[in-house]
């Protein structure tokens, strides 16, 4: 498989007479793009606004940060398999993309009713002044902000779906700009055959599946070509994870991920990147926690790999899968790090909720809770979103004004460069 | 402790464990029925009151007898 990925640079936006990008500006055909939303009856309301770096604004009920991009050729859409979209295998032939820019999808809709963390709907917070060098790449991105209201009477998957198709819709209008453009830059994604004596890596991403809290195996969550219920270990090639595959709360994230670019970079020069491995945890039993794990070590091993690395960027229930994946790696013979995040000190118990002997590789981002150590950040100018948000994301106890003074530098979106996914947590 | 996901009791040290269910269900089966879910979740507390009067001297599993 391989992939061609044209990068269109995005240093400036505005609204426009039409939707098109030249020479680094983007400008967007505002009204035209609301009236396509306004066409799916379960949106009462949309509008776009923009949220540019340095810029004194706060953007709100964050459900997705979306990297623009398109595919040119080689099949298939980017973001498969989610709102009715294709499901045809992406990674291959060309996509074109626009770097520096991102769709945030913000609204209010819950993404399932129950319990869990679902019914937060102000989970992230994106401060574009940045936190000087900590600052999350979103505060660096020309947000295309698209605010939606979804109809409360809807069923509450069929909210997500409007809300999701809303934002992809902008999303493709942005990218589609440069479909037919020469791209400044073109990198080349292929996993070639390298020198057998590379030592084969496998990277092996563990995804949280929202089926129990939604209480529904079509539940909104972390998507992999539109199925978010529990399933066994998925061998992904990482081109399809570049083509947006897996995507959900900060699709960005995962499309723009950095583990992945470096193992690609290191592949042929000091080790042999054998592929992706995406599992599935919060299984509800123990015998399915061991057999997922189990299985996930094996699939590394029938893929060649010598070595793993296991992000499970999630905490709880979901984290035992993460972590058993991790020793059962080590027990099939498979150098394994194990990116993680800890538990909060003050609680008293061990770093990490369960340490198992055989998993003594471990590289921890933190622990990511930034009221821990509180720099409080000054008031805004403007939120786009809604200003009563709920500072304690864990809890949800605590409402203050986005607008307003924060006690901490508020993010949710937890990024760092060694994270697959979003947690929870700011880092 | 009454646990699902009992490995987790275990490791960290809860003396007396019971197998339970699944998360959802802990101490019974609704899909087997009343009555049947009923018998289940009188063997789980059953083999959690055997285990209380059991002398231990590490973290142990008790299993509920099969209805």
């Amino acid at each position: 498989m391989k992939l061609e990925l044209g990068n269109f640079p995005v240093t400036e936006v505005a609204f426009g007479r039409e939707t098109r990008w030249a020479e680094s500006r983007l400008e967007i055909d505002r009204a035209e793009l609301v009236g396509r939303i306004l066409e799916d009856p379960r949106i009462l309301s949309a509008e776009l606004h923009l949220a540019r770096p340095r810029e004194s604004v706060r953007i709100t009920l964050i459900r997705d940060v979306i990297q623009p991009m398109v595919k040119v050729s080689g099949g298939g859409a980017v973001y498969p398999g989610i709102c009715g979209r294709p499901v045809e295998t992406v990674g291959r032939g060309r996509t074109h993309r626009l770097d520096g820019a991102a769709v945030v999808e913000v609204s209010d809709t819950p993404l399932y009713m129950g319990p869990g963390m679902g019914n937060y709907t102000d989970r992230a917070v994106i401060d574009m002044r940045g936190n000087g060098d900590r600052s999350p790449p979103f505060s660096k991105l020309n947000n295309v902000c698209v605010v939606l209201e979804t109809d409360p009477t809807r069923d509450v998957l069929d909210r997500n779906d409007a809300a999701h198709s809303a934002a992809l819709l902008v999303s493709d209008a942005l990218a589609e700009t440069v479909r037919n453009l020469e791209p400044p830059e073109l990198e080349t994604f292929e996993l070639h055959p390298t020198d057998t004596a590379l030592p084969k890596v496998a990277y092996v991403l563990c995804q949280h599946s929202p089926e129990h809290h939604a209480g529904s195996v079509r539940g909104w969550g972390d998507h992999l070509y539109g199925i978010t219920r529990l399933h066994p270990p998925w061998v992904i090639h990482p081109n399809e994870l570049i083509d947006g595959a897996l995507s959900f709360d900060n699709s960005w994230g995962f499309a723009n991920n950095h583990m992945l670019r470096e193992l690609y970079q290191r592949h042929g020069e000091d080790l042999n990147f054998v592929g992706c491995i995406v599992v599935r945890t919060r299984w509800s039993s123990q015998l399915e926690k061991n057999v997922a794990a189990r299985q996930s070590a094996k699939t590394a091993k029938m893929l060649g790999a010598e070595g793993a690395i296991v992000v499970g960027m999630v905490g709880g229930n979901d984290f035992m899968e993460a972590v058993r994946t991790a020793q059962a790696c080590e027990l099939e013979g498979l150098d394994t790090v194990f990116v993680v995040m800890e538990d909060e000190p003050s609680e008293g118990g061990p770093p990490i909720l369960e340490p198992l002997p055989e998993v003594k590789a471990i590289v921890s981002v933190g622990v990511g809770r930034a009221e821990l150590s509180p720099e409080p950040t000054s008031p805004v100018s403007r939120v786009i979103g809604r200003r009563n948000i709920t500072l304690n994301m864990s809890t949800g106890v605590g409402k203050v004004d986005a607008q307003g003074q924060l006690p901490f530098y508020r993010s949710g979106l937890g990024w760092s460069s060694l994270d697959s996914r979003t947690s929870c947590f700011e880092v | 402790m009454i646990s699902a996901i009992f490995s987790l009791a275990l490791t960290t040290g809860a003396p007396r464990v019971v197998r339970g269910s699944r998360i959802e269900h802990v101490c019974g089966n609704p899909s087997l029925g009343p009555e049947k879910d009923r018998a289940y979740s009188k063997e789980i507390v059953r083999a959690a009151l055997t285990a209380l009067t059991t002398e231990v001297t590490e973290p142990t599993l008790f299993e509920p007898a099969i209805p």
